[in-house]
């Protein structure tokens, strides 16, 4: 593990009550792999489980954080990124409060400030959602 | 099939402004899906459950200040029993925020 609980706020632009990764396991300029522990009070927690929108945002800020972390290397701050598109994504299972999700997310391409990732989200060995996803980064 | 268009509005308090992002309130892009996920739970008259996306596009930002409120723009189409192929956008005049198309199930 590299980054855990606050630290995660050096990664990523999103602050409570919006912070949805809580460790990042190991990161690589190709590649991460993040996680979150889905909790009660988590706004995307609805009658027990974590709601599609949290999974995907979920998916969005464990990219954000590997980004994040090759900002780190580079000495620069984690930058705001929105996502510009959502491609094949399946989401097969809605986590249930206290599931541990982990992450993997891969860098397909890079052009320019656009980050076209590919998402596995498992719980434990069960596939939880994929998905791809294309991430625009603002330039401050 | 079944279609209906919803007005919605965003709520400058909502507490998702405080941390996405400080001091630049944005509407996250999940957001919008889960207003869209309402918006068609309201026009079929029963929730629905979000099982694949085919395609999202987010074109536009939407903020509270730029954007008070909003059209969102569903339609269903039941393709095996309790499953639907849903198309839906989120507009207002003609700037466009968010076009969808994706599989939703009766929950």
């Amino acid at each position: 593990m590299i980054f855990k609980g606050e630290y995660i706020h050096q990664l990523i632009p999103q602050r409570p009550p919006i912070v949805m990764v809580d460790v990042v396991w190991s990161a690589s300029e190709t590649e991460a792999e993040a996680g979150l522990t889905v909790r009660q009070d988590n706004i995307f927690v609805d009658d027990g489980k974590l709601r599609e929108a949290g999974l995907i945002e979920h998916i969005a800020q464990s990219a954000a954080a590997f980004a994040g972390c090759n900002n780190i290397l580079s000495g620069e701050k984690p930058k705001l990124g929105f996502i510009g598109e959502i491609k094949d994504c399946c989401l097969s299972v809605l986590p249930e409060v206290g599931s541990e999700l982990r992450t993997h997310v891969r860098l397909v391409t890079e052009i320019g400030g656009i980050r076209l990732i590919s998402a596995e989200v498992r719980i434990g060995e069960t596939i939880a959602a994929t998905c791809l996803m294309k991430i625009f980064l603002k330039d401050d | 099939m079944l279609s209906g268009v919803v007005r919605i509005c965003l709520n400058p308090d909502s507490s998702v402004y405080k941390g996405h992002f400080p001091g630049e309130p944005v509407s996250p892009g999940v957001c919008n899906l889960e207003m869209i996920r309402r918006c068609a739970a309201a026009v079929h008259h029963q929730p629905l459950r979000i099982l694949r996306i085919k395609q999202c596009r987010m074109t536009s930002v939407m903020t509270p200040d730029t954007t008070p409120q909003a059209d969102v723009n569903i339609t269903l189409q039941e393709t095996v029993p309790g499953v639907y192929r849903i198309t839906a956008a989120i507009e207002n005049g003609n700037v466009s925020y968010l076009t969808m198309k994706a599989e939703v199930a009766d929950e």
